[in-house]
């Protein structure tokens, strides 16, 4: 899941750097103003806890071993800014003071196994696990809550590297950085961690949170208040956004003139106008050379993302505009 | 004294498999032993005299920096290897051995070459055919945009082990200070760095001691049970010597801020390496 140097571009590095710029400073504002000074080293410890777990082997069915991230089992007891933020330490150290990981590379890395993993398991466990949690209840949210964090973790990583000969290639036309395109990347990336480093994430975060539930429930409580059923039905949407790729065909009454003119014979002047006048910015919620089945679904999701965020910056500038009274 | 049951069969039980489930303890082991055999290998060579590590250390990240974002930028696979031979030749410069630094930079660039290699071939990237069997072939394009990303990769990872190899882990926290980074950050991450090795002596005990009381291989489902235990056991450490250091350090006045040596100035050979990273850099704009 660390990226290296090298595979991406400098234009990728700079934009996830700048995407984890203020995630990092409202994590640190967030900690200083809710933790007392003397509470700094709760993270520190926190982020040697995910360092050392990541050396950690676990005995997976089939007799081989594999090792888990950490950023859930760290969400779920302390929070997913605090989370955000000891992560963050963890793969800064490793990637300045043991070279794993890629330094030009470490906004990107923040952003997919600090950021991402962070926030959706400690959602995902909280929408699961509920207000009363038992013991079952809290091994099948951590599991999920594992399973789902490390896929999207995974399905970012190779969103970026996919993207990479799109977005960088030599004046042949060759890439310059991450070779494969899309169609490959994200593939390559999700199928293992869907088939076997979700397992492993899923069975690592469960054994610990099962046994830190066991022991020192106490822990746990910041996670345990269920979630607003907006929120979980919120939840739920976004993950059902991918089910638009199973509908064919067009919607009724949303034609392009192609479609019009086989259908009607004629398309109205007006409308032939209006139609040249502005593409949109991801015109059929696609993105220029994102070809083929995994292309178009990876475009499709990206303007769900895109769409939704924007609906979101609108609703809060709205809102700023008119406070609640 | 009743015996074991096994200790009176015919046939000794089986040791535990290489490789197979009985022998995730001893990757435990390994793995905690390559990184500690790491972290000596730093420090015995960033002790030494040499030219990098007569660089502040502050000017020294800042300058390797500069010099991957360099290799970042080039267009060219000329560049980035000019790059690497660069790393090679500072190293030696700074009493590194070629073999040490290739020893560290190996497994991210065996990794790379692994993944990339596909790429050489017709199918991924169409051109002009070099050689091939059965209607696969290796293409020049293709070869081009595998030798260009190994290298890129290569030069990148060479220049970071050379700047993990020459700096004494200390240093690397005090040269820190030289940046404008929020306090809570560079504290958190320096108290990081201290307790990891807590928490890593923790999970070698652990391991070693498992290793020890264990004859036979395990069953798997025990095995994860002991992880759980122990991995649950590492995160209540953690959390519990959190209270402890948090105690301490209050109790010494800590106030949110580590108090270290403030930098000095820094001298005319610091500002020639910077200097010359800042060239390498911008060399790379061109090429």
């Amino acid at each position: 899941m660390h990226i290296p140097d090298g595979y991406l571009g400098p234009k990728t590095c700079a934009v996830f750097y700048a995407a984890m710029a203020p995630v990092w400073y409202s994590a640190s504002r967030r900690l200083e103003r809710s933790m007392k000074v003397g509470e700094l080293p709760l993270l520190a410890l926190s982020a040697s806890f995910v360092f050392v777990i990541m050396m950690f082997n676990i005995p997976i069915p089939g007799g081989s071993t594999g090792h888990m991230v950490g950023s859930s089992v760290v969400a779920i007891v302390l929070g997913p800014w605090a989370a955000t933020f000891a992560v963050s330490l963890a793969l800064t150290l490793q990637a300045f003071i043991f070279a794993d990981g890629g330094v030009t590379a470490l906004g990107a890395n923040c952003f997919n196994m600090a950021f991402l993993m962070s926030f959706s398991s400690y959602y995902v466990y909280r929408a699961v696990v509920g207000s009363s949690p038992s013991a079952g209840r809290r091994i099948a949210a951590s599991a999920a809550a594992g399973y789902v964090s490390v896929n999207i973790a995974a399905f970012a990583v190779g969103l970026e590297l996919g993207v990479q000969p799109l977005i960088a290639s030599g004046p042949e036309g060759l890439p310059l950085y991450s070779p494969y395109p899309l169609a490959v990347a994200l593939p390559a990336m999700v199928v293992p961690h869907l088939l076997f480093f979700g397992p492993i994430e899923a069975l690592g975060t469960s054994l610990i949170v099962g046994y830190v539930g066991r022991t020192s429930g106490e822990l746990l409580r910041g996670a345990e208040k269920g979630i607003r059923p907006l929120w979980a039905a919120l939840l739920v949407l976004l993950l059902l956004t991918p089910l638009g790729l199973f509908a064919g065909g067009t919607p009724w009454g949303e034609w392009g003139v192609s479609e019009l003119k086989d259908l009607v014979g004629f398309v109205p002047r007006g409308m032939e106008r209006l139609n040249e006048l502005w593409r949109g910015v991801l015109p059929d919620y696609t993105v220029p050379g994102a070809e083929g089945p995994l292309g178009s679904t990876a475009a499709y999701v990206l303007s769900a993302v895109a769409g939704s965020l924007l609906t979101v910056f609108i609703v809060y500038l709205w809102g700023r505009r008119w406070p609640r009274g | 004294m009743k015996l074991p049951e096994w200790l009176g069969r015919d046939k000794a039980p089986p040791p535990p498999a290489k490789g197979g489930r009985g022998s995730f303890v001893e990757r435990n082991v390994e793995a905690v032993s390559r990184f500690l055999t790491d972290v000596i290998v730093s420090n015995r060579y960033s002790g030494t005299k040499g030219l990098v590590q007569g660089v502040d250390p502050g000017a020294r990240v800042f300058g390797v920096v500069l010099i991957i974002l360099g290799s970042a930028f080039a267009a060219t696979h000329w560049f980035t290897l000019g790059v690497l031979v660069l790393a090679f030749l500072l190293a030696r410069l700074s009493g590194v051995g070629p073999i040490v630094l290739a020893k560290r930079a190996m497994p991210p660039v065996v990794f790379t070459a692994a993944i990339a290699l596909p790429v050489v071939i017709s199918p991924v990237t169409p051109g002009e055919p070099l050689a091939g069997v059965f209607g696969v072939w290796v293409t020049r394009e293709g070869l081009a945009v595998f030798l260009k990303f190994l290298a890129r990769v290569a030069s990148m990872v060479a220049m970071v082990s050379l700047l993990v190899v020459t700096t004494r882990q200390a240093d690397f926290f005090r040269g820190l200070g030289r940046f404008p980074l929020p306090g809570f950050f560079t504290t958190a991450l320096f108290v990081t760095f201290r307790y990891m090795f807590l928490l890593l002596k923790a999970v070698e005990d652990s391991s070693l001691a498992r290793k020890s009381r264990t004859i036979t291989g395990t069953a798997a489902g025990e095995d994860r049970r002991w992880f759980a235990s122990r991995a649950g056991f590492l995160l209540k450490k953690s959390l519990a010597t959190a209270d402890e250091v948090a105690l301490s350090m209050a109790s010494r006045g800590f106030s949110g801020r580590l108090a270290t040596r403030p930098p000095g100035e820094l001298a005319p050979g610091d500002y020639a390496w910077i200097g010359a990273s800042a060239f390498v850099m911008f060399l790379s704009f061109g090429l």
